[in-house]
Order: structure tokens, then C-alpha cells, then sequence
């Protein structure tokens, strides 16, 4: 059944003139109220703090005790990342399903009746209220909250992680759930099939490549975020970084910044990597075949 | 215009009733009607064609009885029970009694054919079920999938990835899911709109086969050939209104008003097909 076609003739659009001219004045207004002036660079007293900051840079620190302890807690933000990445899927995945909401003509109103009508909203708004809590609250700030309920260490870091990502990634997994081809959900649903059966049959293999690509995503944001953790003593680099900062340790602040400099890039190629495989593949990996090659790759007893 | 199968059912009375419509009216927002106080019978054993212009209302009224959408008025009953206020729970039991093959296939692409097949079960099976099966297959499930689909001629398949066979291909596989499940009622929407004359041939045989055994066959059509060579009671739509319900020899030679969507009036002649 057709819909009557909308014109797409732009002509002028007093409107979107109206929209365009308030948004270009809120930057202005913006970049006013924050003092942004970028003169303030060439002011003697900051040109002479930087130059301070510059020598001290070099040479970078190079002993084997520093490298070794740096190396250290590179692979501590890296551990913090891969557990704080791991725990968020965990409890995104469950929050993400409740949080899609669920469409057509049998869940109105009319159709269902008035409680479990009610019931289902309330679902889906409870759910979606505490993935905005956890995404509200910035890594930094769940880290401070962490690090007083469960003391300092690498261990606040990672739930500091995982609170964060668990509200983003939860979002976009039912943001992914919910844009896949109506059609498709409502022929699986045709069978009889509940909605977790629609998830698991339909929902979940059409959007798995981008769902791999964003879970992805999440870890390097993630890896990256974790470098700065320390700073409220979360572990990772971070924490020696601070030390390094507030003993004006340049050089040691040199070495450091190439580590995180080295890992971030690392990370990144890895990520993007692996995102273009998943996404350039002619079609994503079926869960009969993945489990297959799992069962290939296990030692014959 | 009513033809001998109305004489015979009203006859009959509700006595082997599957479907019945009582002026079901379903309007879309903006004001389109796409069924127009539609009132039909369809009974146990029977196998229906369901010929009309495109716009007549036949994909309306197959969603209509799978309960995917609500009548903006009248009744509908499918096996005895009506689908208005129909709990959620009730409505997945009675469409694991029925079977949808929708228009364009419909498919999962990235699973492979066994799984697209088995989807026909998940009315039948618990979530955890569904779950273990999306992981492994047991020996029995590869079995009836291997038989279903050999029966249509693409058992080679079995373990291919649906997104890369061929239109033809897909559109087997749908009316394989729906032979699995076993149902009560087959209802397809252009089962074989985009197959070549032989593959339709192999699709409608299923139909006929299924039909012999019991099942209420419902099948939305393009191609009146096919629906006057398979099946045994023809209704035509147009504009949302029944304006033919008789037997294919009814129907032959007959020339039927229909009224398109541009609300141009047009005989139809259907004496060639």
C-alpha cells in the first residue's frame, strides 16, 4: 500500500534559514562565554611556561628500572580496558534488549490492553533511564566513586570502564536492534516465535557486524580512556603519569606520552583492522560456522 | 457475485470453519482503505487462490489473519478463536498453527539455510531451544530440514549461507520453513512471484501436496493459470472489496470488474488463462 509521495522540491525554507542563523549564534555565543581567545598562546608568560615544559621533554627517560615499570602499567591499561570492555557487553547485552522497543499494530494499546501495554513502557523507560545514568556519568567521575567504594588500584578502573561503556554500548545495541528490517521481525514473529527468539533468530545475526564493529569501537575508546584513570588512582599509566607531572619529571612525562602514543596506535590499527574485516566480509559469520572453527581449533584428545 | 462454493458453505455453516471475516475494514493512516467491510468463509482442506490487482487488499488481509495487523472494524476468527483483544500468549499459539510465507522471501541473509528453515519451529520450541539450535543442530532436525528442502529440490543447500543463493532459491526456502512447521493453514503472498515456470510448478505441487493432507492452503496470486490449475475455490479482490468467491470453472470465461487504485473501472476477461 502506497503512501501519497512527499515532494522533495527544496525551494526556500524560511525555517531551516531561521534554524541555520540560531545555531551559527549559539557557537558564537558559546566561544564568548568560555573566553576563548587563541592570542592567549602568544602571551610572554604562557610562551615562557611552554618553552619550560619543551626542554624538559628531552631526552626522555630511557633507565631499564622506568622502562620496566612502565611497561608495566601499559599492560595493567591494557588489562583494564580488555576486563572493563568484557563486564560492560555482559551487562549491556541484558539492559539492551529491554531497552528496544518493540513495534507493530499487535503491541498498540488497542491490541494489547492496558496493563501489559503500560508494563512494556515502563520496561523500556526503566531500562533506558539506567543506561542514561550509566552513560551520564563520565569514566573520571565513576572512577572517583570507585576508587572510595572498593579502594585504589587497577580494580576501580575497570568497573570505572565497564559503568561508562555499559551505557553506551547498551544504547547502541538497541538502537541496532530496533533499525533492523521490520518485515524480517514481523516474518519471524509470524512462526509463533516470543521476542527473544526474534532477537536471537533475526535481531541479533542482522546487526551482528555492525554490533562487532561498535563493541570494538568501545574497547579502543575504552583503551584510551584507561590512560587517564591512574590520575584518580585507578591503575594503569595514568598513575604514573601524575607522579611524573606533579614532580615536573619531564622527561619521564616523554616517555610516557610515546608509550601511551605507541599503544593507542597499536590498538586503533588493531581495531580498525578487525572492523573493516567484519564489515567488508560478503556476509557475517553464522553462528553454526563460528562454532565449527572453534570446535576445529580445539586440541584432538 | 455468488458463485456455487458460496451456495455450498453457506450450507455448510460453521461446521470445518478455519478463517472467517466478518466486514473487516482495515484502513491505513492517511486515510487509505485497503479492505472494505470484507466478509469470507474459508473452510478445513479447502485450497484458496486469492487473485486481485496489486492494491487490492490480498497482503492486507493475509497480515489481517496472521494478526500482524488489527481490523480498523469487524471480526476476524481463525481456528475458531477471534483475533480481536487476543492476548499476546494466544496469538504465538495460534500462529504455530499457521504458516506465513511472505512477498520478497523474507529470509535471514546471513544464516545459513538449516536456520532459515528451522524458523518455522520457533512457535513450537522454548527460548532456550531456539538458542541451543541457533548453536547446534541435532542429527533428527538436519533430517526433516534435508527432506523439506529436498522436496523443493535445493537439498544441496542444506549448510549454504541464504544470502548468496539465488532469488529462486530464497524464495524456496521460505515455503520451506513454512512446510516445516506443520501447520494447520499455509497462507503465502505470492509464493512464486519471482521462480521460473518449472520451479513454480515444484512450489505449487508442495501446495497441492500439503493440501491433499488436510492443511487449508491460501495463496495470494499474480499468475491466474496457476491458481485455476491448483486450486479449488478462487476469490478476487479489488479495492478492498470480495467481488469474486467461486470455483476456478467459475471463474474461467467470466469477465470480472475490477476497479484499480486510479479509480479506473476495467473489464477483466479471464476466458485466455
Amino acid at each position: 500500500m502506497r503512501k501519497p509521495e512527499q515532494s522533495l522540491d527544496p525551494g526556500f525554507n524560511f525555517f531551516n534559514w531561521l534554524v541555520g542563523l540560531a545555531v551559527l549564534g549559539l557557537v558564537l555565543f558559546s566561544a564568548g562565554q568560555t573566553g576563548f581567545s587563541p592570542q592567549a598562546f602568544l602571551e610572554a608568560g604562557n610562551l615562557k611556561a611552554m618553552g619550560r615544559f619543551a626542554a624538559g621533554l628531552w631526552p626522555p627517560e630511557t633507565s631499564p628500572d622506568f622502562l620496566k615499570n612502565s611497561f608495566k602499567l601499559i599492560v595493567e591499561t591494557l588489562e583494564i580496558s580488555v576486563i572493563g570492555t568484557a563486564l560492560a557487553i555482559c551487562f549491556a547485552f541484558p539492559l539492551s534488549v529491554l531497552a528496544t522497543r518493540v513495534r507493530g499494530e499487535e503491541f498498540s494499546r488497542q491490541a494489547q490492553g492496558w496493563v501489559p501495554w503500560l508494563l512494556r513502557w515502563i520496561t523500556y523507560y526503566g531500562a533506558r533511564s539506567v543506561l542514561n545514568l550509566f552513560r551520564g556519568i563520565p569514566e573520571l567521575l565513576w572512577a572517583l566513586i570507585f576508587v572510595v567504594a572498593v579502594g585504589l588500584g587497577p580494580f576501580p578502573g575497570v568497573l570505572a570502564l565497564a559503568a561508562h561503556s555499559t551505557g553506551i554500548l547498551g544504547k547502541l545495541y538497541a538502537e541496532l536492534f530496533e533499525s533492523v528490517d521490520q518485515r524480517l521481525v514481523e516474518t519471524t514473529r509470524a512462526t509463533g516465535a516470543g521476542e527473544l527468539a526474534v532477537l536471537l533468530f533475526t535481531r541479533l545475526p542482522l546487526s551482528l557486524p555492525v554490533f562487532l564493529s561498535y563493541t570494538l569501537f568501545r574497547w579502543e575508546c575504552n583503551m584510551r580512556a584507561a590512560t587517564v584513570l591512574g590520575f584518580v588512582g585507578a591503575g594503569g599509566i595514568g598513575t604514573q603519569l601524575i607522579i611524573s607531572m606533579k614532580l615536573f619529571a619531564y622527561n619521564e612525562v616523554m616517555t610516557l606520552v610515546a608509550e601511551i602514543f605507541a599503544l593507542v596506535v597499536l590498538v586503533d590499527l588493531a581495531g580498525q583492522f578487525l572492523r573493516t574485516r567484519i564489515l567488508d566480509a560478503p556476509s557475517p559469520i553464522p553462528a553454526d560456522n563460528a562454532l565449527r572453527r572453534l570446535v576445529r581449533c580445539l586440541p584432538k584428545v | 457475485m455468488i458463485g456455487k462454493v458460496q451456495q455450498s458453505n453457506h450450507e455448510r455453516g460453521t461446521a470445518g470453519e478455519v478463517i472467517a471475516a466478518r466486514n473487516a475494514v482495515k484502513e491505513y493512516p492517511g486515510g487509505i482503505l485497503a479492505l472494505d467491510g470484507l466478509s469470507v468463509t474459508l473452510y478445513r482442506g479447502e485450497m484458496v487462490g486469492i487473485l486481485g490487482p496489486s492494491g487490492a487488499g490480498k497482503t492486507t488481509f493475509l497480515r489481517l489473519l496472521n494478526g500482524s495487523l488489527t481490523p480498523s472494524a469487524g471480526e476476524i476468527r481463525v481456528l475458531g478463536q477471534s483475533l480481536k483483544g487476543i492476548k499476546t500468549g494466544e496469538l504465538r499459539r495460534l500462529r504455530s498453527r499457521m504458516s506465513l510465507v511472505q512477498q520478497n522471501h523474507n529470509i535471514i541473509p546471513s544464516l545459513s539455510v538449516a536456520h532459515n528453515v528451522l524458523m518455522g519451529k520457533l512457535g513450537k520450541i522454548s527460548t532456550v531451544g531456539a538458542a541451543r539450535m541457533l548453536l547446534y543442530l541435532t542429527r533428527e532436525e538436519r533430517d526433516e530440514v534435508a527432506e523439506v528442502l529436498g522436496r523443493l529440490e535445493i537439498g544441496d543447500k542444506l549448510f549454504s549461507r541464504c544470502g548468496e543463493l539465488s532469488g529462486g532459491q530464497q524464495q524456496r526456502v521460505a515455503v520451506a520453513r513454512a512446510i516445516l512447521a506443520d501447520p494447520e493453514i499455509i497462507m503465502a503472498d505470492e509464493p512464486i512471484a519471482s521462480v521460473d515456470p518449472r520451479t513454480a510448478e515444484v512450489v505449487m505441487n508442495q501446495f497441492r501436496r500439503l493440501n491433499s493432507l488436510g492443511k487449508t492452503v491460501i495463496l495470494n496470486l499474480h499468475q491466474v493459470d496457476f491458481a485455476l490449475q491448483y486450486c479449488t475455490r478462487l476469490l478476487v479482490l479489488s479495492r478492498g472489496k470480495l467481488v469474486f468467491d467461486g470455483l476456478p470453472e467459475d471463474y474461467r470465461g467470466r469477465e470480472i470488474f475490477e476497479r484499480s487504485f486510479a479509480g479506473e473501472e476495467r473489464r477483466v476477461c479471464c476466458a485466455e488463462a
